[in-house]
């Protein structure tokens, strides 16, 4: 298009410089004169004057002409191309100015976007920073309540401790005394177990005969509660008739067995079992 | 009171546990014989006859002290009586007696058994009476008892015209003696048949040596083996078919076996040692002999199937004439220490090699047991002649059975006789 409006142009330009030239050789004896003052040129043309005939001075103006011509359309175009490029330069300093604006409108929009982001970021930010303040917060108040929550688990704890301390405490008390108790009671069933066995010793006959090494057997014993032997009998046999016979023999000899006074150690005699043994000292 | 004063002394321990039952350990205790009356009953009547049943009592006494476990006492009213043997005699005219006896037990106070023997002549008393010892011993030790059993062994006596032997027959306690084979020469190694039907011994009657064999009830004797040297130590096997001798016919004495139906000889001993005194394990497949392979006389058992023997005894520098209990878990035999000294009767636990010396006199020899494996009977010095000695396997309850003439030697005590 723009092609186009040149060429147009040209051909508009070389229109006018043809009728131009026109103009100007029409005008141009009273031109030769004017340039008669000219040294260089009169006296070439002086020279040359004398040979050229009207025609020839006619065609050389013609040239003339026509070079002026020529360098007018040199010049128009230059004049035309610096204009083209004058426009061109207009053009591009109105696009760029145009660029620019559009530029500068977008860095506008850009701008906006940016301040807009800007706020949103700072919005967020804001945000943020609420949102850590709040969450600090609560982080403290949690921190702060569990603490509260620790101290009273442990004032609680420390209270339960001090309540099971107390508690076994008492227990261990308790259980000493159970303990005393128990041990004067096996103390007791020790010492008349003692008593008893020295009574069944004095009475064992151990039989003769053979070798006893290694024989041993059970005797279950049931008293009455006056000590007397109700019954007695092997439940473990050493294997030897003797030897189980001699056994059971040294019980019931020994009836009535001493019995201790303290119902509740006597009642560990009620029923109980003898081992008879006889490991031979070498 | 026959007490023996031995006390063990052990600790005592007593355990008690809430839960579990209380139970007293006894360790301490006298050994002792257990105390026993035997006597007629109050409800014995005297008969025409002056019969009792303390004529049998007598016997059961006498046969219950021998055996060395019971202490038997004529009253019940003894303190520590803790049997009553209680018997009664009822003549029932015309030497029938009935005779009765109850075992009782004092302190469970019930009866452990009776029985009643109907029919009896008054001659039977004595084996009526050993029969009761017998009921009575195995009721009360749980072992059968070997009263009714009989004793073989040698008697020597002094005469004029020098030392006469014989070949004697009595009943376990010395009783009822009678004289199987009479000689000028000596007879030796008498030995029981498993049957109890025969005997084998050897005699010198021919002025050397013989081995013979002779059923007891008829006395018909038949001459086994008159090979030159030595002809000694017979023994009968087990199951009755084989006769183990010593025989020196290829040198020093070996052990030889005798087939009694072919009277083929096998010999299972060699070398130059002197093997002798052999005797038979109850499964007949091994021999326990007395060899001097070692340097001085030590007990082997041989291995019959490999004829391979080892070396039984270790304890003491002089062991012989093995014999083992029917448990064959003691070995009997003559023992002299390492120190040297006195010859004594000794048991060796097979299974510990514990060795236990049974006697103290100085010179104890041949060994025998009852059949029971209860006592051993052996040949001990009193004097200037020999007697026999009981003693029980624990060496605790000893007693020496008097001679009523000359020297008694080479006891062989019988199997169980029925």
């Amino acid at each position: 298009m723009k092609k186009y409006t040149q060429s147009t142009y040209f051909i508009i330009a070389l229109c006018l410089h043809i009728l131009l030239a026109i103009l100007l050789f029409l005008s141009l004896e009273r031109t030769i004169f004017v340039s008669e003052d000219k040294p260089a040129l009169s006296q070439k043309e002086i020279i040359n004057a004398v040979v050229i005939n009207k025609n020839d001075l006619q065609k050389e103006v013609a040239r003339l002409e026509a070079v002026e011509a020529q360098k007018r359309i040199h010049e128009e175009e230059k004049k035309q191309k610096l204009a083209l490029e004058e426009k061109e330069a207009k053009d591009k300093i109105i696009k760029a100015q145009e660029l620019a604006a559009e530029l500068e409108k977008k860095n506008e929009v850009l701008k906006l976007a940016q301040q807009q982001e800007q706020k949103k970021l700072e919005e967020k930010q804001q945000q943020q920073k609420a949102a850590a303040q709040a969450a600090k917060e609560k982080a403290k108040a949690k921190a702060e309540a569990e603490a509260k929550a620790a101290q009273a688990a442990k004032e609680q704890k420390k209270a339960e401790k001090e309540a099971q301390e107390a508690q076994e405490a008492l227990e261990a008390q308790e259980a000493q005394r159970q303990q005393a108790l128990q041990r004067q009671k096996q103390d007791e069933v020790t010492r008349h177990a003692q008593l008893i066995r020295s009574r069944i010793n004095e009475n064992w006959r151990k039989p003769l005969g053979f070798d006893l090494t290694g024989l041993k057997c059970k005797i279950d014993v049931k008293l009455l509660p006056t000590g007397e032997v109700l019954t007695a009998s092997v439940i473990v046999s050493s294997g030897s008739v003797e030897f189980d016979r001699s056994a059971e023999l040294a019980v019931r000899k020994a009836s009535p067995l001493p019995m201790p006074e303290d119902p509740f150690v006597a009642n560990a005699f009620r029923q109980f079992d003898f081992t008879f043994s006889s490991l031979e000292a070498a | 009171m026959r007490i023996f004063l031995s006390w063990v002394i052990l600790c005592v321990s007593i355990s008690f546990n809430a839960q579990a039952r209380l139970n007293i350990e006894i360790t301490e205790g006298m050994v002792a014989a257990v105390p026993i009356a035997v006597m007629k009953s109050e409800e014995e009547v005297r008969n025409a006859h002056g019969t009792s049943f303390e004529q049998l009592a007598v016997v059961i006494r006498n046969d219950l002290r021998m055996c060395g476990r019971f202490e038997p006492l004529m009253s019940a009213q003894e303190p520590g009586v803790e049997n009553i043997v209680l018997g009664k005699v009822q003549a029932l005219g015309n030497d029938n007696f009935m005779v009765s006896f109850q075992l009782l037990d004092v302190y469970k106070t019930n009866v452990l058994t009776q029985q009643t023997f109907q029919g009896v002549k008054q001659q039977d008393f004595r084996k009526l009476a050993h029969h009761i010892s017998d009921v009575i011993y195995e009721k009360l030790t749980g072992i059968r008892g070997a009263f009714s059993t009989r004793v073989a062994y040698v008697m020597v006596t002094s005469t004029m015209n020098g030392k006469r032997y014989s070949l004697e027959l009595a009943d376990a306690d010395g009783f009822n003696p009678i004289t199987l084979v009479k000689s000028k020469e000596p007879i030796m190694s008498p030995s029981w048949s498993a049957d109890g039907r025969q005997l084998a011994f050897v005699s010198f009657e021919k002025n050397r040596a013989e081995i013979y064999i002779m059923k007891v009830a008829t006395g018909q004797r038949e001459l086994l083996s008159r090979f030159p040297g030595i002809n000694g130590a017979p023994a009968w096997s087990p199951d009755g078919r084989t006769l183990a001798v010593v025989l020196s016919k290829n040198g020093t004495p070996k052990i030889y076996l005798m087939d009694l139906m072919t009277k083929t000889l096998t010999q299972y001993t060699d070398g130059l040692s002197i093997d002798t005194e052999p005797a038979w394990s109850k499964d007949g497949r091994t021999l326990y002999f007395t060899s001097n392979r070692g340097g001085k006389p030590q007990i082997y058992r041989l291995d019959l199937a490999t004829k391979k023997a080892e070396r039984i005894t270790y304890v003491g520098e002089y062991n012989a004439r093995p014999m083992l209990t029917p448990d064959g878990k003691y070995l009997v035999m003559m023992h002299r220490s390492e120190r040297g000294g006195s010859f004594n009767i000794a048991s060796q636990e097979l299974a510990t090699g514990q060795v236990s010396v049974l006697t103290h006199a100085n010179l104890d020899e041949s060994p025998t047991l009852s059949p029971n494996g209860a006592m051993v009977l052996y040949g001990t010095q009193d004097g200037d002649r020999q007697v026999l000695g009981l003693v029980t396997l624990d060496g605790r309850g000893q007693l020496r059975l008097p001679a009523r003439e000359g020297s008694v030697q080479e006891p062989a005590w019988s199997p169980f006789l029925s």
